[in-house]
């Protein structure tokens, strides 16, 4: 718990992101100056992907 | 195939050869009880006949619920296993992410708290072993539902459900007379139930409502209509009723049942960690909204808490003449689950520690 702060890149639009403390895998975070939904890929450096876009289907 | 492969196979395997449509589960609950104690949990059934496996440290640790179905739809199937592949009814839907669990939860004994597995009755009907569990447990720290998303899909979200019926009656006559017939007058309310849902239904879209004709039965002088309605997150019931209610042409509307939609955000814990451990898996995690509905819905409606749908299982097969599971991705679905629950573990145990450090400061 606690983790240092970090600050890496937007893969879309190469902003940089601020992430607080104890950053996780999958964590999901907002560029915050494209909007674009990343999705935390990497920790050691830490590494932002776009995140997948939510698909829709039927059934259970 | 490893010994722990195989055992996960023959377990999934044992429930496939005994039938467990809704209402009929007593035997299937018996063997998945004993299945359990074997695997070193602490397994009961409680009132409505679910059956519910215990294993972890317990203590003050997190509580975390792996909540799956004990019952089937559609028709027995005959239960073989072929070229990699086991059929047999309830092989997705919903025996085989059930046993994902049991066979994930298993191995997990030091889980840092309590970890419930739960097989509930009659969720393909009324759900009412989920609102058992809902109305007697505990909310657990986090909640994962077992449904067929497929092994690299988590489950956010599922459409609601209105179980609506309509009754309709008319005068015995001649089938030449030219007044409406019962099956007439019935006909012509489901073409203005679907036109009161709206020009945008869609079973295929998340956000938008639909429905299904379950059954239809009737003669000249008095007809049925069962519909399931499919809506989404915030649809109103009611006004959908009163839109009806404008339309019965004579008839009688019933609303047997009403389950509001369920959604998680992106952001929710369950979901990062089954998606982080689709990735340690080597799978690119695929975040899914479905149009069907689950024990999800049953149980947000009481609990808040972290929670996702999760299973192994091509969901397409559901209720189907075909349905079967592969070995390979029913594997890897319990691959998938293991690490997911030490994730949860590892999120979940400092919360809980903290929160159990605390000291109260709520008035006395």
């Amino acid at each position: 718990m606690g983790g240092r702060d970090v600050t890496t890149t937007c893969p879309e639009c190469e902003g940089p992101v601020d992430l607080a403390g104890d950053v996780r895998l999958s964590e999901i975070t907002q560029c915050p100056d494209c909007s674009s939904e990343l999705e935390v890929v990497g920790l050691d450096p830490v590494k932002l992907a776009l995140a997948p876009e939510i698909e829709e289907d039927w059934g259970e | 195939m490893s010994a722990d492969a195989g055992a996960g196979v023959e377990l999934l395997r044992g429930m496939l050869e005994i039938d467990s449509p809704s209402g009929g589960e007593d035997e299937l609950a018996r063997f998945v009880e004993t299945a359990l104690k074997e695997s070193g949990f602490a397994a009961y059934r409680d009132e409505v006949g679910n059956v519910i496996g215990e294993t972890g440290t317990g203590g003050d640790g997190p509580s975390v619920l792996l909540l799956s179905h004990l019952d089937t739809a559609g028709r027995a199937l005959p239960v073989a296993l072929t070229d990699g592949r086991l059929h047999g009814r309830g092989a997705v839907d919903a025996k085989g992410p059930l046993a994902a669990m049991i066979r994930a939860a298993a191995a997990r004994p030091d889980f840092p708290g309590t970890l419930r597995v739960i097989g509930a009755v009659e969720e393909e009907r009324l759900s009412r072993g989920g609102h058992h569990v809902a109305a007697t447990l505990p909310a657990p720290d986090a909640l994962v539902i077992g449904e067929p998303s497929g092994w690299s899909r988590v489950v956010l979200g599922y459409k609601g459900k209105i179980d609506l019926r309509y009754t309709v009656s008319r005068p015995a006559t001649h089938s030449t007379n030219p007044a409406a017939k019962a099956s007439e007058v019935a006909a012509e309310f489901w073409r203005d139930l679907q036109e009161a849902l709206g020009p945008e239904r869609d079973h295929a879209a998340f956000g938008s409502p639909a429905a299904t004709l379950r059954g239809i039965e009737g003669d000249l002088v008095r007809a049925t209509l069962d519909v399931d309605c499919r809506v989404p997150v915030g649809y109103d019931p009611a006004a959908l009723e009163a839109r009806l209610r404008q339309r019965l042409n004579g008839g009688e509307l019933t609303v047997v049942r009403h389950v509001p939609a369920a959604r998680v955000p992106r952001t929710d814990l369950v979901v990062r960690e089954l998606s982080a451990a689709i990735r340690a898996h080597g799978g690119v995690p695929r975040p899914t909204l479905k149009t069907g509905t689950s024990d999800m819905n049953t149980v947000s409606e009481r609990w808040s808490v972290p929670m996702a749908a999760y299973g192994p299982g091509d969901g397409s097969l559901d209720h189907g003449d075909d349905e079967h599971i592969e070995i390979a991705e029913y594997l890897r679905g319990i691959d998938v689950l293991r690490t997911a629950l030490d994730g949860l573990a590892a999120a979940l145990h400092g919360t809980a520690t903290a929160q159990a450090q605390r000291p109260e400061t709520g008035p006395c």
